[in-house]
């Protein structure tokens, strides 16, 4: 639902209003337990990190899980060990036996944690080459003058591949809300019969770092610049779709969605619950450069 | 073809029961027109009263009546409000026309309505939740910018509520923005806001009347569950040139109208256009300096007396709103209307109508200034309806009125071309197309004195045709996604899938006596097209789509009770009334659905079921110096929808528990004028999170039990006040004008239109605190001041 965000930006300009920060009181829930198990299959250390829900308006980090076993397995019998090593994160190191696998794989997640055993399942997607990474120096409404960045890469043919586009400055990940770039074949959403194509001008230029009026940031020389495109399932992009539109709903003003939780693939092995968080197993390619114009 | 017979067996049984006041003397009509004195506009509505019988008629949209009386000498009282009554005798030994024309009361300033309306018409007319609104009150109202608006105005009456300020379209006991039949002379429009919602489509220089029915809708409309609101348009003034205009905060307008030919033919074109972007130009970066903002409407209307049985009506409308950033993007939508009516009197009593009319909304949307990456995108919804209506005036106690509608549609739900790095790629989504087809009759019929009973039946029937696709959805979870399993290809006209529903209407009334009645209603009504909007308010860009073989017509059931009483002398009109309102087939939408360029949309759509109930409260004053009225409504509105809010029950966005408006108008003097209004309404229920947890960096909120619409914003309430001063009247003189100085939002409150939730929107090193805190976006955030000038000629 990214069209609504220029629809708002649109109306904002005749919105005469004002926005004010209140005081709500929330109730106590007890907290969940979270698993973050985004993994790929490059030669790196592999983290899957536990924590547990927090209440909405706790600013700290979520607390930890510690003394849980983290287990991933192959379709092939082939067993991953993540080990703890400290704040609820649990490493593999694929030095030990091998990257996690290749396109076409799939996978188990099982995890043991206080008496309970959750279970996920995964494929490994193919992702397309970054072909390149441009810079232009632009001057425009909606870019204000400086080098801009944009990823040249193209979809494969056949529907259903879906993406997500994380840019690193200078080496740290961008984990601005309004920067998730997730991509369902080239374009924003599944539905549009988009297929095949270069990845569509806005999704190429969110690579850009945003202000909080949605106005691109420009590139600095000598800045590094580095693209990962991630191939997802389409349940992680529609986790990471809601996820996204949640997060960034505030600026949807009068034209706000209705909260909707993300939906997690990853559930209690026997009750069928689902907790909170997501598995998946990317493919990764990746570009990077330094701004040399 | 079970209904087609019941529907045969009832009109028989309704044409026989009318017939029992058959058997008497010898009887004759009188029929005519009632028009306004000074304009020659038709009065809707006018009251005609017998006095040997007792009993009378009204004037129907177009301003005919009739009535049969015994051959013999009878008084005939005509009035209307506002306007001086005018008593005629007639003798009756033939049919008789009689065209009258009613001129403004003398004082036309204090004793505005004092005598001339038929004075208990609250109490004893059959129509109960039916507002109706005329011009005159409209524009003597307090309103943001100081711009007359229509649909403004409706939302002071009991029953109509919105999601907050500023919002497009109307709630009415309970119905979603979709499910209100919005007419502007018998076409529909389909978004009837400019800018978002701020105001509406109709310019008040054109409008006549406007008459809202939120319950015991009479079988002769339909295509919507909730409401009608009945806007007709002004014919144009067939005794001289007149012209009316004035220079606003937001429009300025001017309407011109004149005979074509004097008594005859007539004509008015009336148009608006924001100036902002006028106004704004010499401020604005040179990087700006082309863009567009901008929003007109222009509607125009003619109508020629061709002789005493024939007369015919064309109108249009056209408006559209203009957004665009030098060439970068563009962004613009609007409505367009085209009715041509033909009145035909068959006899004294057979009164005929025959509408034709096309209607359609669009919106384009494009991106990109080169011819390598680009994206142009544009939606439509178009239809084209002929809809033949009778009006039988058998006798004075039974009016028959049967007719029928056909509607083609074409919906085009999205054609967009893509360019990326000079590839064309075409994602246009096929257009769907429909036929909706009615058949009605209804006989309001008087039995003694005391008891009026309007019966009807309406049989409506869709068909979802091809050329196109049809999918179908497997299953999944509740709530979420649905896979498409199958698609079969149809080619042109060809049925996909068909719905018919008999929808029985029902209104009764038993006057106890002169001053006060019991009425109760009960309707049912069928929708074979829905709005696809999921945001808090509706945006330009939400699509119409048809019921398809995935989507089932929405259906609704109410029934109403009410008790009217009038006191002090008909100077004040008092009104309570019960309803309880079902609803089946509900449009919801799944978690994270995508509903705009979507080809498996219904896949994202829920469907759901609702309840509505309420009690509406209303006291008038008409008479006197001061008038005006206060409003109340307690009520209730809640859906149950499988996947959402734990597949219980959950209030609506626009559920308002309280609901109050206090409007007034006093005449300090015959030149200055005040008036004011004053809202208090429950806050509308949002949803909340619970709770945050950490995904890969990011803080994503979540509710815990996952519940839907938990809490609610504060309590709406906002005083608005506004003050009018005419020139100096000078006998002879045309050239009028007046002042009109308004405040909105007096004591700068800021009411929430929601409350959200936001986060730290910088990225951040994993492990640091990121703040999250509630905001609450109020849309109008200070009192507003504004001056307008209006003048007529």
């Amino acid at each position: 639902m990214k069209q609504f965000k220029y629809i708002a930006i649109i109306g904002g300009i005749f919105l005469l209003g004002c926005e004010d920060v209140v005081d709500v009181e929330l109730g106590e829930f007890p907290p969940q337990l979270v698993i973050d198990a985004w993994v790929n299959d490059m030669p790196e250390l592999q983290v899957i990190t536990l924590s547990e829900s927090a209440t909405y308006f706790d600013p700290n980090q979520t607390p930890r899980v510690d003394d849980a076993t983290v287990t991933i397995i192959r379709d092939d019998n082939q067993e991953f060990n993540f080990q703890f090593t400290e704040n609820g994160q649990y490493v593999y190191d694929p030095t030990e036996s091998g990257v996690l696998g290749e396109v076409g794989n799939t996978f188990e997640l099982q995890i043991q944690y206080a008496g309970q055993e959750f279970c996920a399942s995964t494929e490994l997607f193919r992702v397309p080459e970054i072909e390149s990474i441009e810079l232009e120096f632009r001057d425009e409404i909606f870019f204000p003058e400086g080098i801009y960045a944009q990823f040249i890469a193209r979809d494969f043919v056949g529907l259903g591949d879906t993406y997500w586009i994380r840019t690193f400055k200078n080496g740290v990940f961008r984990n601005n809300p309004r920067e998730l770039n997730i991509a369902f074949d080239a374009a924003f959403d599944g539905g549009s019969g988009i297929d095949g194509l270069v990845f569509i001008p806005p999704i190429r230029d969110l690579v850009n770092p945003v202000d909080e009026n949605f106005t691109p940031i420009p590139w600095l020389p000598d800045e590094i610049i580095k693209i990962e495109i991630h191939s997802i399932s389409q349940n992680a992009f529609q986790f990471m779709e809601i996820a996204r539109d949640q997060m960034q709903n505030g600026d949807n003003g009068i034209f706000a969605l209705p909260l909707a939780n993300t939906r997690s693939n990853i559930s209690n092995c026997s009750s069928g619950e689902l907790a909170l968080g997501f598995f998946n197993v990317a493919s990764v390619s990746s570009v990077s450069r330094v701004i040399d114009i | 073809m079970k209904n087609t017979l019941f529907i045969f067996k009832a009109t028989v049984f309704l044409i026989l029961l009318s017939q029992i006041a058959f058997a008497q003397n010898e009887k004759y009509t009188v029929n005519g027109y009632i028009r306004d004195a000074t304009n020659g506009e038709t009065l809707i509505g006018a009251n005609v009263f017998v006095t040997s019988i007792e009993a009378g008629a009204v004037s129907n949209e177009y301003g005919f009546y009739s009535i049969s009386l015994p051959a013999g000498k009878h008084d005939i009282v005509y009035s209307y409000l506002g306007y001086a009554s005018q008593t005629t005798t007639v003798t009756l030994n033939q049919n008789t026309t009689k065209d009258i024309e009613l001129g403004f009361e003398s004082n036309e300033l204090a004793e505005i309505v004092v005598s001339s309306k038929a004075k208990n018409s609250n109490v004893s007319d059959l129509e109960m939740s039916v507002n109706s609104l005329d011009i005159k009150t409209i524009q003597k109202l307090p309103t943001l910018l100081g711009e007359v608006e229509v649909l403004r105005s409706i939302q002071l009456l009991p029953g109509v509520s919105t999601v907050g300020e500023g919002a497009a379209g109307f709630n009415v006991r309970g119905g979603s923005i979709d499910q209100n039949l919005v007419l502007l002379d018998e076409a529909p429009v389909y978004n009837s806001s400019h800018l978002f919602g701020f105001f509406s489509v109709f310019n008040p220089d054109a409008v006549k009347d406007v008459k809202l029915y939120k319950g015991g809708i009479p079988s002769r409309y339909g295509g919507r569950l909730s409401s009608i609101l009945d806007v007709r348009m002004k014919e144009g003034n067939s005794k001289r040139l007149a012209l009316n205009g004035g220079v606003g905060a937001i429009f300025s307008r001017l309407s011109v109208e004149a005979p074509l030919i004097k008594d005859k033919a007539s004509f008015i074109i009336a148009g608006r256009r924001s100036y902002i972007d006028v106004l704004a130009k010499p401020f604005l970066d040179e990087d700006l300096n082309d863009s567009v903002l901008n929003f007109f409407d222009l509607t125009v209307k003619t109508n020629y007396n061709i002789n005493e049985k024939n007369r015919i009506f064309l109108s249009g409308y056209t408006g559209r709103d203009n957004f665009g950033f030098g060439d970068q993007a563009g962004f613009n939508w609007g409505n367009r209307t085209l009715t041509f009516r033909w009145n035909h009197l068959f006899s004294e009593k057979l009164f005929s109508n025959i509408t034709l009319f096309a209607s359609e909304y669009d919106y384009d949307i494009n991106f990109g200034d080169d011819s390598q990456n680009m994206f142009d995108w544009n939606a439509s919804i178009v239809n084209y309806s002929i809809k033949p209506e009778m009006s039988f005036y058998l006798n004075p106690d039974n009016l028959l009125r049967f007719g029928g509608q056909g509607i083609i549609y074409k919906f085009e739900p999205g054609n967009a071309v893509g360019v990326s790095e000079g590839e064309v790629q075409d994602l246009s989504q096929d257009p769907k197309y429909a036929i909706e087809s009615a058949l009605y009759i209804e006989n309001e019929m008087k039995i003694g004195k005391a008891i009026e009973i309007n019966a009807g039946l309406r049989l409506t029937h869709f068909n979802f045709t091809g050329e196109g696709e049809a999918f179908t959805f497997g299953e999944s979870p509740s709530g979420t996604r649905r896979p498409v399993t199958s698609s079969e290809s149809f080619s042109q006209w060809e049925s996909i899938q068909r719905y018919s529903n008999l929808e029985p209407r029902l209104s009764f009334k038993y006057q106890m006596n002169e001053s006060s009645s019991i009425k109760a209603s009960y309707m049912r009504t069928a929708q074979y097209i829905h709005l696809i909007s999921n945001t808090a308010a509706s945006t330009p860009v939400d699509i119409w789509t048809p019921s398809t073989n995935n989507l089932r017509p929405q259906i609704a059931d109410q029934v109403a009770i009410g008790y009217f009483k009038n006191f002090n002398d008909n100077a004040f009109e008092f009104s309570a009334e019960l309803y309880y309102k079902d609803f089946d087939n509900l449009v919801e939408y799944i978690d994270g659905a995508d509903i705009l360029l979507n080809e498996f949309i219904e896949g994202d759509l829920l469907e759901g079921d609702g309840r509505a109930y309420g009690l509406e409260l209303m006291l008038k004053k008409n008479a006197g110096r001061f008038s005006g009225w206060l409003s109340y409504t307690l009520a209730r509105t809640e859906r149950l929808v499988p996947g959402i809010n734990n597949s219980e029950w959950y209030p609506s966005r626009f559920d308002q528990t309280h609901n109050l408006s206090l409007t007034g108008f006093y005449e300090v003097s015959k030149r200055f004028s005040v008036s004011s209004n004053f809202a208090l309404i429950s806050g509308t229920p949002v949803t909340f999170a619970t709770s945050r947890f950490e995904q890969q960096g990011f803080i994503v909120p979540h509710n815990l039990e996952n519940s839907r619409n938990n809490v609610r914003i504060p309590t709406f309430h906002r005083l608005d006040l506004s003050a009018t001063l005419k020139g100096k009247d000078k006998p002879g003189k045309r050239w009028k004008g007046e002042w009109v100085f308004s405040v909105y939002n007096v004591y700068s409150r800021r009411n929430a239109f929601s409350i959200f939730f936001r986060q730290d929107l910088d990225a951040t090193e994993p492990g640091t605190p990121v703040n999250t805190e509630a905001i609450r976006l109020s849309v109008i955030g200070n009192f507003i001041p504004a001056i307008s000038f209006n003048f007529s000629f």
